[in-house]
């Protein structure tokens, strides 16, 4: 079985903010004290423009990670060979120190689905997810991450749990994990499982990132069903799910993702400043801060 | 018939549910959830897929969604997505059907407001030019100093491509001014007058000029001249049809200012 590989760049165990069009100016006049930033490519995949030569400066002076939202690896069929087409050539103008996807499909024939949808957990989806990393893997010549997805909904005939299926994409492919605290939060709550349970049985070594969000509280009915929004500042149980994560596998490059709703640039770098507290409290303890320290900083 | 339960029979059986060809297929795959029932799960999907394409021509379409409004924008959207799908996972690219979908007669049969204010369509093109505009290749500009080497009696015979940053709009209504307006209001600024529809007419430059677009008017005859060399004619002959549309056309204005402003990309003679 070989080892999860190692990404090809140096990773900083730092955080970073996922870089909206909305933060250029924050970031390139600012120059904030950030580890990393991350697009998705897709929005890149332009001809040319002032959106690329954005990016282009912003790379000039941090890492870049690549997360990707359209390959659509879970499909039956084979990954698009067009859309990794452009996103090598992105990677080759770039330099991304990682490049991720997700355990999720969108692809049905010939129709997008433009969102993230559930994986059943079979074999069967297994095999064809692995074929289709290796073939992103091959295009791009490197190893990616694969993040596991917030999901509404769970199939009868699931034949493994979700880190069962991603541990053995990592055994099969080499791949490593971007793992998505809010996203475990959230399914653990749709779906009742226990979230440190999950955690437990993640291969940790593979983890190459982590994601840290907010997310949205629904009703129906009597119950809450938590929904994946970008839109909100993490909840105190992410964070203490993310304390927990980095007693267990150690410091990991942990991107705070925000879509919707964008507070304040300062509101995203205090996010980013309290993960990074809590990466070297656990490095080192004598670094710790107490919780209430950390939230009259925040924000 | 995929086999039940295999990766092909949930996928096919999902697609079909988020398109409205009914849940009875993947509802039957799905674990239950305590209390919520399977339609209510995959509303989320459906929402996440409306908000998500909406979202995206939203952003490409600013100006169209003031002027329509947002319960509008949304249901116009709804009809949008349902005769087209997007067909890849590029965002960048979807929604650039829109001008044509508003002049279709499934969408004013359907909307009244469609046949009230019959510029959406040139508003819709005004928008996706801009962005195809800003979002172009990169290429230097054609440099002015070429015509030194040229013999004059040669000028005439000349052919000019736009830079693949320019292009040429007209439309009947006036949508930069239309433009203007729907933008001021979308940043809560109503002072803004509607221009007069009738005799009205746009003739537009689209330009990415330091990295911006800019949407120029032009005369008659300007507009004329320069939609003449985009067609393939030659300077003489783009020349003599911008004289019979403004008998006042000034050659060497337009010309200096379309090369100053890098509107070309290359030449060829003969
Ligand atoms: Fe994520």
């Amino acid at each position: 079985m070989p080892l999860a590989q190692q990404p090809d760049k140096p990773m900083p165990h730092r955080a970073g903010i996922g870089l909206k069009v909305e933060h250029y100016r924050d970031v390139l006049n600012g120059r904030p004290d950030l580890g990393f930033f991350e697009v998705h490519p897709e929005n890149y995949m332009l001809a040319g423009g002032p959106r690329l030569q954005a990016l282009q400066a912003i790379r000039a002076h941090y890492p870049l990670s690549l997360h990707g939202v359209g390959a659509s690896l879970g499909s039956k069929d084979p990954v698009d060979r067009d859309h990794l087409d452009r996103l090598k050539a992105l990677q080759d103008r770039f330099e991304p120190f990682v490049v991720s996807e997700h355990l999720s499909w969108s692809r049905f024939e010939d129709h997008f689905l433009s969102d993230l949808l559930p994986l059943p957990l079979t074999r069967d989806a297994l095999a064809a997810m692995a074929a289709n990393v290796g073939r992103m893997q091959d295009a791009l010549g490197r190893t990616i991450l694969i993040e596991n997805p917030s999901t509404y909904l769970e199939f009868t005939h699931a034949e493994m749990s979700e880190p069962d299926f991603l541990s053995e994409l990592v055994k099969e492919t080499g791949c490593g994990l971007l793992l998505d605290i809010n996203n475990i939060h959230v399914c653990a709550s749709n779906h009742g499982f226990d979230p440190h349970a999950y955690l437990a049985a993640i291969p940790g070594s593979a983890i190459g990132e982590i994601h840290m969000a907010g997310h949205a509280i629904d009703r129906y009915g009597a119950r809450d069903i938590r929904i994946d929004t970008h839109g909100a500042p993490i909840c105190d149980d992410v964070w203490a799910l993310y304390d927990h994560a980095i007693g267990l596998f150690g410091p990991r490059p942990t991107l705070i993702e925000r879509d919707d709703n964008l507070p304040p640039f300062a509101d995203l770098l205090a996010e980013a400043q309290k993960a990074e507290r809590i990466m070297a409290g656990k490095a080192s303890p004598s670094f710790k801060q107490p919780d209430h320290l950390a939230e009259a900083n925040h924000g | 018939m995929a086999e039940t339960g295999s990766l092909a029979a949930v996928q096919s059986a999902f697609a079909a549910a988020l398109e409205g060809r009914g849940d009875d297929a993947i509802a039957a795959m799905i674990k239950p959830m305590d209390g919520v029932p399977a339609g209510i799960q995959l509303d989320i999907y459906r929402n996440n897929i409306h908000a998500a394409l909406t979202r995206s021509c939203q952003g490409l379409y600013p100006a169209l969604h003031a002027l329509v409004g947002e319960g509008f924008f949304h249901q116009m959207m709804r009809d949008y997505h349902r005769l087209h799908r997007p067909a890849h996972g590029r965002m960048v690219d979807y929604g650039h059907d829109l001008p044509a979908f508003l002049e279709s007669d499934d969408f004013r049969n359907r909307y009244e407001a469609a046949n009230r204010h019959p510029y959406f369509a040139d508003i819709a093109r005004l928008e996706l030019a801009s962005f195809k505009m800003l979002s172009a290749p990169e290429m230097a500009p054609l440099d002015p100093a070429f015509l030194a080497n040229i013999p004059p009696q040669d000028v005439e015979s000349l052919r000019f491509d736009l830079a693949p940053y320019a292009c040429l709009l007209a439309s009947p209504w006036p949508v930069l001014d239309i433009y203007k307006m729907a933008m001021a209001a979308a940043e809560g600024d109503d002072s803004v007058n509607a221009p007069a529809l009738a005799d009205n007419p746009a003739r537009l430059l689209i330009i990415r000029l330091h990295g911006d677009v800019e949407i120029i008017p032009l005369s008659y005859g300007d507009f004329s001249f320069l939609m003449s060399l985009d067609a393939g004619a030659a300077l003489g002959e783009s020349a003599a049809a911008a004289f019979a549309s403004q008998n006042d056309f000034d050659l060497s204005s337009v010309l200096s200012q379309a090369l100053s402003m890098g509107v070309f990309a290359s030449f060829t003679e003969k």
